[in-house]
């Protein structure tokens, strides 16, 4: 009796053949997979720069003062609360009392120049330089009283 | 022998096929154009020198006409009249590349007269 049947080399190429497709499709995934990835990766950090310079600025704006507390700490005095920002090597944490937000940046380099009023360092510009040669930068410009006090080094 | 196989004549392969590059190539410009019309790490920078030049132009009390070449972008600072005031001004910061802005921002600033 003859069966009809596929022989063993029909065999062999037809699973030759089909692992070659497999490969090349699993290889065309795993691609894709890892391009979504960079891809996302890449939008969040875009999205928490601009977040970061936005809020950054916002309080910048509204503040009355902004003081350097430590080496790499600023404190942002407003009407009713002060927030304080940490730039930390790896990262930046933002406090309001005990809320804290943070944002995943590494600061490679802070600049700070303020004035001197009393034992105080009220800071006119900030800029914080990022990784892959990103930078921050914020001005915050004084009423009258503070340029005064900034010239005398007195506190009104 | 004379069997007729039943097929697809070559006008309606060819019509076929055509129709799949169309929706092809139409499916490609849109993605592009989603691509481009979000944030790229080249309006990120656009964004982040005026910013620069902005604060940078407070910190100097640099209030003039200027435009800078910086990674490629082309940072144009002008400074405008504003209505019928000589000491108030519009300070305009545009990002160009490739004669495409990408990034401006215009602010009323208060100018000390000499």
């Amino acid at each position: 009796m003859k069966l009809k049947a596929f022989s063993l080399i029909e065999i062999v190429v037809a699973l030759f053949l089909s692992a070659i497709v497999i490969s090349a499709v699993y290889s065309g995934y795993v691609f894709t997979h890892q391009q979504f990835f960079k891809f996302a990766s890449i939008k969040t950090e875009i999205s928490n720069y601009y977040k970061l310079s936005e809020v950054l600025h916002r309080e910048f704006e509204m503040s009355q003062r902004v003081l350097k507390t430590g080496e790499r700490r600023i404190a942002i005095e407003q009407m009713n609360q002060t927030i304080n920002y940490h730039f930390d090597q790896d990262f930046i944490v933002r406090a309001i009392k005990e809320q804290t937000d943070t944002f995943f940046f590494k600061v490679e380099g802070l600049e700070i120049i303020g004035f001197n009023i009393k034992n105080e360092v009220v800071l006119e510009h900030l800029r914080i330089n990022l990784n892959e040669e990103r930078t921050l930068s914020f001005t915050k410009t004084y009423g009258a009283i503070l340029q005064i006090e900034k010239e005398d080094g007195n506190s009104y | 022998m004379n069997t007729k196989i039943k097929a697809f004549s070559i006008i309606e392969s060819m019509v076929a096929l055509v129709i799949v590059v169309l929706m092809f190539s139409l499916s490609a410009m849109v993605f592009a154009n989603v691509a481009s019309t979000g944030s790229t790490r080249e309006k990120q920078d656009a964004y982040m020198l005026v910013k620069l030049m902005r604060n940078e132009t407070f910190k100097n009390q640099r209030f003039i006409d200027e435009v800078v070449v910086l990674k490629n972008i082309t940072i144009e600072k002008t400074l405008l009249d504003y209505q019928r005031t000589d000491n108030l001004k519009i300070l305009q910061i545009k990002a160009i590349k490739n004669e495409k802005q990408l990034f401006e921002t215009k602010e009323i600033i208060s100018v000390a007269q000499e």
